[in-house]
């Protein structure tokens, strides 16, 4: 009883010389426990159901991230987890997060991983703090939430930039998909041919009906075929652009035959009202090539 | 700018190779018209190879340049309308609709005279 009293008395007294004292205790008890964080901390790591982490990125890595982020935590911490993301003391320790975050975005781990990874971060500081206050829970109330908000703002940071990591992943994949998508191939003298494959978006469409143009006048083509079979799905915008790159292959001279269109794609070009029937079309390529022939007065023969 | 407007054999000839105003653009429609019925031509090839852009007015007025040209019984394709121009005219929503176009000059040869054969058996049928 004289004891807690003798506590009580001994914390009324430093608590009025300022929030800093309370603020450094947590801090420095952080520094000290480091070893026991890090320990915790990928324990539970390594805990967590279905976490893939350990099996993309070598765990040695994982580690030396750790390492060097637990090793400036508690410098973060003093400064205040109040501090603006932005904030000059909290520097060095997002810019850790987001280099991490960055690097594991590419690696094709999940934002659910990368949060899981903060989030134990901050169970394993909840825990450390506990042992260290467990007699004061003014203090440990206070140590943990400092420890929930610091926790909070580190992984907005690993959100943000593992968002824009992704959006860079995606735009490269897009623009690498442009490049191998639309070969046009000469099937004959005076005759082009387009296989599409794969959706087909505004700007793919545009790209499309630039690289048909060319080849028309390139080759002096008089029939060009397009192959629609690889085209999953043709709604409005997708018949739209269709129609008009025959529109504009048409205008240049060319004569233009759709080929492969699905059942499901007629119908829906049908209910959507597009005015189908002004396009030149053929169940099949093999029906293509024979009106491409046709037209251009060729006969196939037995020999 | 006055666009030569040439005469080979039955057929005239014609290729814009600068950009014309639009007070030009509806001169060159007279002067083809008026070339014709004295000529009494029996095609009109317009090439607008070296066109590399064509506005919307100078589109309206060759597609009327061609429909008033078949009223006088003379055919007209317009040949070598760039990639460019054809996409953009596809994005205005005009075009060279009803009119005989094609790839170039070869090609523009070929199917007029195919549109004179036409012409010269529709009467007898």
């Amino acid at each position: 009883m004289a004891k807690s009293t003798k506590r009580q008395a001994g914390r009324s007294k430093t608590r009025p010389t300022g929030k800093g004292l309370s603020k450094s205790g947590p801090a420095d008890c952080l520094a000290a426990g480091r070893g026991r964080l890090l320990k915790n901390w990928l324990a539970n790591v390594k805990s967590l159901p279905g976490a893939r982490i350990l099996e993309l990125v070598p765990e040695a890595d994982v580690r030396a991230e750790m390492d060097r982020l637990v090793e400036v935590l508690p410098a973060a911490f003093r400064a205040g987890p109040a501090e603006e993301l932005e904030a000059p003391a909290l520097a060095e320790l997002v810019e850790l997060v987001r280099d991490v975050s960055a690097t594991w975005a590419k690696r094709g781990l999940g934002v659910s991983e990368m949060a899981h990874w903060l989030f134990s971060l901050g169970a394993a500081m909840r825990e450390v703090l506990m042992e260290k206050f467990s007699r004061d829970v003014p203090a440990l109330r206070e140590a943990v939430s400092d420890a929930i908000r610091l926790t909070d703002k580190l992984l907005l940071a690993g959100i943000e930039t593992f968002e824009s990591a992704r959006d860079e992943i995606i735009a490269q994949q897009s623009r690498s998909i442009m490049e191998v998508s639309t070969p046009v191939i000469k099937l004959w003298e005076r005759v082009v041919m387009l296989p599409l494959v794969g959706v087909i978006d505004t700007p793919r469409a545009r790209q499309v009906m630039e690289r048909l143009l060319n080849s028309i006048v390139q080759t002096e083509s008089r029939v060009a075929i397009l192959d629609v079979t690889g085209v999953p799905m043709i709604d409005t915008r997708v018949a739209q652009h269709l129609m008009k790159t025959v529109a504009a292959a048409e205008m240049m001279g060319a004569e233009v035959i759709v080929t492969g269109i699905s059942p499901d794609a007629a119908q829906a070009l049908i209910k959507l009202g597009i005015q189908a029937d002004a396009l030149n079309t053929k169940g099949t390529l093999q029906a293509g090539v024979a009106e491409a022939f046709r037209l251009l007065g060729l006969k196939v023969t037995e020999t | 700018m006055k666009v030569p407007i040439l005469r080979l054999g039955d057929i005239l000839l014609t290729s814009i190779q600068v950009e014309l105003t639009d007070q030009e653009t509806l001169d060159f429609q007279a002067d083809v018209l008026r070339t014709a019925k004295e000529t009494a031509a029996k095609g009109i090839i317009i090439d607008i190879t070296a066109m590399t852009v064509v506005d919307s007015y100078t589109a309206r007025v060759l597609n009327e340049t061609a429909t008033m040209a078949k009223l006088l019984g003379t055919p007209v394709v317009i040949c070598g309308i760039q990639p460019a121009v054809a996409m953009a005219l596809v994005e205005m929503g005009r075009g060279f609709a009803g009119v005989e176009t094609a790839l170039n000059l070869d090609h523009a040869m070929w199917k007029l005279h195919r549109l004179i054969q036409e012409e010269r058996e529709e009467p007898s049928t």
